[in-house]
């Protein structure tokens, strides 16, 4: 089911076939929590722009004309949705749903250290909740799983496509000099104290 | 060290960390396969018409609605109905004072996470109801002709 492609999954869930709308919400709905994760939301915050954004889908879905464009469709959705929540919890004052996100950052602080599997991963995601907040929105996007597609990145960010290369570019480069320091005084933290491990044998090169 | 990390590694290594530390709660994924539940083919759809949070439509109306300050309105028509919300933050959670018209009385409910409550609606309307969570929302009620109206989802 999951390897169908959206058009027939949506013509499946139009005609009631539950199946295709769980291979749906499995295809999307850890974009949708990227998205409102890197627009700041909280956890119940997110959890309702989330859900917001899958109601209104069972609302619309025969109305959906490019079945290939849903995934800009729940992104937009979602956007809105946690400005929504933003206006309402008073962290904005003004504005259009497209305005006000300068200052927002991703939600960085779930880090617990002992979900990661060593020093490398915590050091990477304190590097990434060093960076400029707009960086941290990109980037958390584009860290959903499946990869989102720009198309998706831009309706989920409201910027255009064309400035997502370069913007994500740029982005990286700003983690990796973190990177290069943070990594840096670690690995030679570890030399020092003998503690070394056989996986770090490659020079710090991150594996995904 | 810089050369070795290229742009795709390293955001793959950071989509399985984001997995790891900030991966979508169990609960979350549940809620979105159960969102299928709430299709009903034969209601009609009222659309929000106006939200106090994204525009200036309310600037006229009465004592200024602000949402950084707990309270705002919506609109939805649709389905021959209208109904009117004022959304209010009482200690943490929500009252809504709304005003219907076009619909024919007792039937009509407010629904939420998956949960339906009945709402009591006065002969001219209005209904009040307290102690509401925040999160997404609908009301599902009959229009005069019996027809089966639901306004569209919207986060309070």
């Amino acid at each position: 089911m999951a390897e169908l492609d959206l058009a027939e999954l949506v013509r499946r869930v139009r005609s009631g076939d539950a199946d295709a709308w769980d291979a749906l919400t499995g295809r999307y709905t850890n974009l949708l929590w990227s998205v409102a994760r890197g627009l700041g939301m909280g956890d119940a915050d997110a959890a309702d722009a989330v859900q917001t954004a899958w109601l209104r889908l069972v609302e619309k879905i025969d109305d959906i004309r490019d079945p290939e464009r849903l995934g800009s469709w729940l992104a937009t959705v979602v956007r809105r949705e946690c400005h929504n929540i933003r206006r309402r919890t008073g962290r904005v004052d003004t504005g259009e749903p497209e305005e006000g996100w300068e200052a927002v950052g991703a939600v960085t602080d779930p880090l617990d250290d002992r979900l990661l599997r060593d020093e490398r991963d915590a050091a990477l995601w304190r590097a990434f909740a060093g960076i400029r907040p707009d960086c941290q929105r990109l980037l958390r996007v584009l860290m959903a799983d499946p990869a989102p597609s720009y198309a998706e990145v831009s309706a989920a960010l409201d910027m255009p496509v064309g400035s997502i290369g370069p913007t994500r570019q740029r982005c990286l480069a700003c983690l990796r000099d973190r990177l290069d320091g943070n990594l840096f005084e670690q690995t030679k933290a570890r030399t020092a104290a003998g503690q070394r491990r056989p996986d770090d044998a490659g020079q710090g090169v991150i594996r995904p | 060290m810089k050369d070795e990390w290229h742009d795709e590694e390293l955001l793959s290594a950071y989509r399985r960390i984001a997995a790891d530390v900030d991966g979508t709660p169990d609960d979350v994924l549940v809620a979105a396969r159960a969102a299928f539940l709430t299709r009903d083919l034969d209601a009609a759809i009222a659309v929000l018409v106006a939200d106090s949070r994204n525009e200036t439509a309310y600037e006229t109306v009465r004592a200024e609605p602000d949402p950084a300050q707990g309270h705002w309105l919506l609109s939805f028509e649709g389905g021959g109905i209208q109904v009117d919300l004022e959304v209010r933050e009482e200690q943490g959670r929500l009252r809504l004072l709304g005003l219907l018209s076009g619909t024919s009385s007792g039937d009509c409910f407010l629904e939420q996470a998956g949960e339906r409550h009945r709402v009591d609606v006065d002969p001219l309307g209005r209904f009040v109801v307290v102690g509401v969570a925040h999160g997404p929302i609908r009301l599902r009620c009959r229009s005069s002709d019996g027809t089966r109206v639901t306004t569209t989802w919207v986060t309070i």
